[in-house]
């Protein structure tokens, strides 16, 4: 299994390009998958954490054989919102859900929900 | 595969609530690319909308806002600050139509009145949903279906029989703004059409008041001639004065049954067939229209005692092969399970953005070619930025600049 993290890792694009003193950061429009479950993002901002869901890091490809769902990370992502950390380095979009939850280096990410004004009849 | 008729017309809406962006709902039921600008904080008001008839709704499934924003994209703007406005006119370049409810003094304030949006793009249609229309003296004020529509129209007071304490309520949440949606819809379909003839664009006006007028017609046209206003009449069981096969009839489990069989020629004999009384329609004193007139009190005990004998289902199923005009009361509870609305697809199911059950909503109107719609959940806020600004071409560089000054998100 860490073995096939690791392939997975020196797979991607950003980090086969990567200079030796600083890694850049994720391509803005990429998509991830889950490795752990459906879901799918969009990266909108990222710097150079590791991007996981389910526990699991993220990749452009999916594994053959599914990591499995980290209890801590199994809240769930819902289509079309939008995942945030505090600091505001990193922003995701969903485009697919899925059963796990979204973090970067075992941070979990929050939602961005509108906060529309109150209204009621 | 369902027909799209506003396919490749693409609408830029800048409008909240309701009963403009009902328009927007009904042309992307029909096809059309509409892409809705709201608050990148705050988001369209009627998401805040959660507390509606005392039910209070989840966010998530929120059916006040799916109804009138299904199909639709969102993008998130903010149209106070000159970014943001300059982000609106680089959609507006490549969208035929400009739809919006915002108020003439924000239109202007935040520069997306139809001055600022032709000037980024000349051929675009502008369309403007009001509370009490575009010219006069009250142009600047704002309202709602349950004031302008309702309230000042004079449905309200026609609606109220005279003896009532007060006036009866819309009842329904967003009638006056689902049917007015419809008529901004019309109107931007007829200003596309005479656009693809002559190649003028027109600007467009709908508003709440001249919804209401045009739904009153009728009545408002027999005042303007008479003088005389007629108001409903206070709620009973029994037929008309004049004309027993008119009138709501009770069941025997307190469901209705009206008949509104205004012309009763030919159809006295299965009336009293369908209600097991064959002999009435034999009665000199019903037998033919005249006399069914003359002798309608009797006529309308016959009718109230037989309805009062069996259940408002049994009547529902039983009156199916009546050959006169009539209706069950039916409830929206019945209305969702209703054969005939089924058959003609007037509910089209969406996701459910909890990625539970899907949502029921009723599709416009207008039905094409006979084909159910196709449609999509309504958009999370902002959902779209990205791919939208993309799709018209703008680089992720100026994307990140605007989104790292608040101008979207």
């Amino acid at each position: 299994m860490e073995g096939q993290r690791r392939d997975r890792l020196s797979a991607h694009p950003n980090k086969t390009h990567a200079r030796e003193d600083k890694e850049p950061e994720m391509k803005p429009g990429t998509r991830l998958k889950s490795a752990a479950c459906d879901t799918e993002v969009m990266v909108i901002r990222a710097a150079d954490g590791q991007i996981e869901c389910g526990g699991a890091p993220m990749g452009e490809a999916k594994p053959a054989d599914p990591a499995p769902l980290a209890a801590d990370f199994s809240a769930g992502t819902l289509m079309g919102k939008r995942y945030v950390d505090t600091d505001g380095k990193y922003e995701l979009l969903c485009v697919k859900p899925g059963k796990g939850s979204l973090a970067v280096d075992g941070q979990a990410l929050v939602v961005k929900d509108a906060k529309p004004l109150p209204a009621s009849d | 595969m369902s027909t799209k008729v506003m396919q490749g017309v693409r609408v830029l809406e800048v409008a909240q609530f309701t009963f403009t962006p009902a328009a927007g709902a009904v042309l992307a039921d029909w096809g059309a690319d509409v892409i809705k600008i709201e608050h990148p904080v705050r988001g369209d008001t009627q998401r805040g909308f959660l507390n509606m008839g005392g039910v209070t709704l989840d966010p998530l499934r929120h059916t006040l806002f799916e109804h009138p924003n299904r199909g639709k994209r969102s993008v998130g703007i903010d149209l106070s600050t000159p970014e943001g406005q300059d982000v609106l006119y680089e959609l507006a370049k490549q969208c035929d139509v400009f739809l919006t409810n915002y108020l003439p003094q924000v239109r202007q304030k935040n520069k997306f009145d139809v001055e600022h949006i032709r000037a980024a793009n000349p051929n675009i249609i502008y369309a403007r949903g009001s509370a009490l229309g575009n010219k006069g003296p009250e142009r600047e004020v704002g309202g709602f279906d349950g004031t302008c529509f309702w309230s000042r129209s004079g449905i309200a007071y026609s609606m109220t029989p005279e003896e009532l304490p007060g006036p009866i309520s819309q009842g329904i949440p967003a009638f006056g703004d689902s049917i007015g949606g419809m008529f901004i819809a019309g109107g931007i379909s007829a200003a596309l059409f005479h656009r693809e003839k002559t190649g003028e664009a027109v600007e467009l006006d709908v508003s709440l008041l001249s919804a209401a007028a045009w739904a009153s017609g009728a009545v408002i046209a027999q005042v303007a001639e008479t003088g005389i206003l007629t108001r409903n009449p206070m709620p009973g069981s029994g037929g008309a004065a004049r004309n027993p096969f008119m009138g709501n009839y009770q069941t025997s489990d307190n469901g209705t049954i009206n008949l509104c069989t205004i012309s009763p020629t030919g159809h006295i004999r299965s009336l009293f067939e369908h209600i097991g009384v064959p002999e009435a329609a034999d009665d000199p004193r019903f037998s033919e229209p005249r006399a069914l007139f003359e002798n309608a009190g009797a006529a309308s005990d016959i009718l109230m005692k037989a309805f009062a004998s069996q259940p408002f289902e049994y009547w529902r199923q039983h009156l199916k092969t009546f050959s006169g005009q009539w209706a069950p009361i039916q409830s929206f509870h019945e209305l969702l399970t209703d054969e005939q609305a089924l058959a003609n697809d007037m509910i089209v199911e969406v996701e459910g953005a909890d990625g539970g059950a899907p949502l029921k909503l009723v599709r416009g109107p207008v039905q094409w070619n006979g084909e159910a719609v196709e449609t999509t959940r309504s958009p999370q806020a902002s959902e779209h930025t990205e791919i939208v600004l993309m799709e018209m071409g703008v680089e992720w560089d100026r994307i990140e600049e605007w989104k790292a000054s608040g101008a979207i998100a």
